[in-house]
């Protein structure tokens, strides 16, 4: 059998039919940093160092799937304080005060200081990466909400001041919608990370009644886009398994908290599953682990396609690359479609 | 149905405002402070964390009961010294360094003060250096992390290890928590406990001190 591109197998995947092999999916790019000499800061503010160890992660694990670094995303304290520093009117205020969101206005992301460089940037790793499945993320409506008003406040506000919520989740649905539709023109697919959406955080009451409506919102103005849509809610879904398999994205990105067993079971091959191999075995995990993991969830979600392999969210910084290369062969070993 | 089991009551159903009023109409009645914290705020927060445990009910409703049971607590709180209530402890509590979220914490913070602990919450983004320094500080016995995401996690192992090079290894016991924290990883970076949610943490932190 020939050997097939990385976006072949994820075009496989998403057709319900079989290349060589399982696709995999490995983002392995934050752990490159100390093999080129980079802290995590650095990388978090220097797009073109993250540039860097996104290809050096490449170069030594060719994974079918590659996400645009998101250099407006930092996840550390001290880079987004720097990031927050070096400009002026950072466009996510913290709405501690509720009368702030009438004072918001959604950026125009293709010339907005923030989004405008990370537009450039898919657009320059779809270029380098074209045999490639690229994708880049954009927050779903309820987690933007979440970053704006903290997480804790608007779990309260969902009792306290439901209109509050709605309106909030209205302006946050339009600005995921202009931020996806700019990425989406650059040539990419979606990574929809509603990162807050899921019942280790919010219940089934939180998410029919506020998050449900404008994700469904947000889905289908995408596919009326003719955009492929991965949507990512690290945690626990089981409760909300259903729901989101019947939302209409192209695939479910699952987190080890979830079960892959049921969502294959519920999803019925209607939409692609991603995942699941817990992201501490890369941290701490025995080659024994890794490699029973990494078996278990091919036979139990790659049968009839519709399957990419990954971990079930971003690796930890000090996943030890051992452990990263242990995964990778598992995943071409026991991939293999005979 | 008497007076305390109706707080109880009102605060697994995350009435703030209700077990405010109704912890005040205790006191106002000469219904002794420990006796109000144990059989209302302590024991209706008990049985929320049974429910959540049995998955009955989710994270928001535990917050909004542990919401309700400041309420009681803040008219309780002052009162306690006084009536003889002592502390059955010291625990430093934080967000790993890195790391902004803080659900977990406060309501591991709320649930240990309810259950009789004295909580240093240092917040989020929690260098391990400052975790050290609280320690020493306080004099506290057990140091509490928390950390959501993967990228910040290794900082609880930086944390240990800190404690550990300050010579308070053995001394100082550690538990960590959260989503993506497990048991595995606890063993594995050489924490003393885990805890998968808050009503756990307080039984774990319980056993460290030998209460339980």
């Amino acid at each position: 059998m020939r050997e097939y591109t990385g976006k072949e197998r994820v075009m496989a995947a998403l057709n319900r039919e079989y290349a060589d092999r399982v696709p995999i999916s490995l983002e392995a790019t934050r752990q490159f940093a100390p093999v080129l000499g980079f802290t995590i800061t650095e990388l978090e503010i220097d797009p073109e160092k993250m540039l860097q160890c996104l290809v050096a992660a490449h170069e030594v694990f060719p994974s079918d799937t590659i996400s645009v670094p998101p250099p407006y995303l930092p996840t550390t304290v001290t880079a987004r304080q720097q990031v927050m520093a070096a400009e002026q009117g950072a466009p996510r205020p913290q709405l501690e005060d509720k009368s702030d969101l009438a004072k918001l206005r959604g950026p125009n992301p293709r010339e907005h200081r923030r989004y405008a460089p990370y537009l450039e940037m898919c657009r320059k790793v779809n270029a380098m990466f074209n045999d490639t499945w690229v994708l880049a993320q954009t927050a779903a409506p309820w987690t933007t909400a979440t970053t704006l008003r903290s997480p804790e406040y608007l779990i309260y506000d969902t009792v306290d001041d439901p209109q509050f919520v709605h309106e909030l989740l209205r302006y946050c649905t339009e600005l995921t919608k202009a931020v996806s539709e700019a990425i989406a023109e650059t040539g990419v697919n979606i990574f929809l990370g509603d990162t807050t959406a899921s019942c280790s955080l919010i219940s089934p009451k939180i998410y029919h009644g506020f998050v449900q409506r404008y994700l469904e919102e947000t889905v289908n103005f995408l596919k009326g886009k003719g955009v492929t849509v991965d949507l990512h809610i690290c945690g626990y879904i089981d409760p909300i398994m259903e729901d989101l398999a019947a939302l209409g994205v192209d695939i479910i990105d699952l987190d080890s908290p979830s079960s892959l067993e049921r969502l294959v079971e519920v999803s019925q091959k209607k939409v692609v599953i991603r995942g699941n191999v817990a992201t501490d075995l890369f941290a701490v995990g025995t080659r024994e682990q890794i490699e029973g993991s990494v078996r278990g969830c091919i036979e139990t979600a790659a049968g009839g396609s519709a399957f990419i392999l990954s971990p079930g969210c971003a690796i930890p910084d000090n996943a030890q690359m051992e452990n990263i290369r242990c995964f990778w062969e598992a995943g071409l070993r026991y991939g293999r479609y005979s | 149905m008497s007076e305390l089991q109706v707080i109880a009551d009102n605060v697994i159903e995350g009435q703030a405002d209700k077990v405010r009023e109704l912890t005040q109409a205790a006191l106002d009645r000469g219904i002794k402070v420990e006796e109000i914290l144990n059989e209302g705020l302590i024991a209706g927060m008990g049985m929320v964390g049974e429910k959540f445990k049995r998955e009955e009910i989710y994270l928001p409703e535990v917050l909004f009961a542990a919401r309700a049971m400041k309420a009681g607590m803040g008219l309780l709180e002052p009162l306690l010294a006084d009536a003889g209530v002592e502390s059955l402890g010291k625990i430093v509590l934080g967000t790993v360094q890195g790391d902004v979220h803080d659900i977990g914490k406060n309501l591991v913070t709320i649930m240990l003060k309810g259950a009789g602990f004295e909580v240093i919450d240092l917040g989020t983004d929690t260098p391990p250096q400052r975790f050290v320094d609280a320690v020493k500080e306080h004099q506290a016995p057990i140091v509490g992390m928390s950390a959501l995401v993967g990228t910040t996690m290794p900082f609880m192992k930086t944390t240990i290890e800190a404690l550990e090079e300050a010579g308070m290894k053995g001394r100082v016991k550690t538990i960590i928590g959260g989503a993506i924290v497990t048991q595995d990883y606890a063993d594995k970076i050489g924490a003393d406990a885990y805890a998968s949610d808050a009503a756990t943490a307080v039984d774990k932190v319980k056993r460290l001190l030998g209460l339980s």
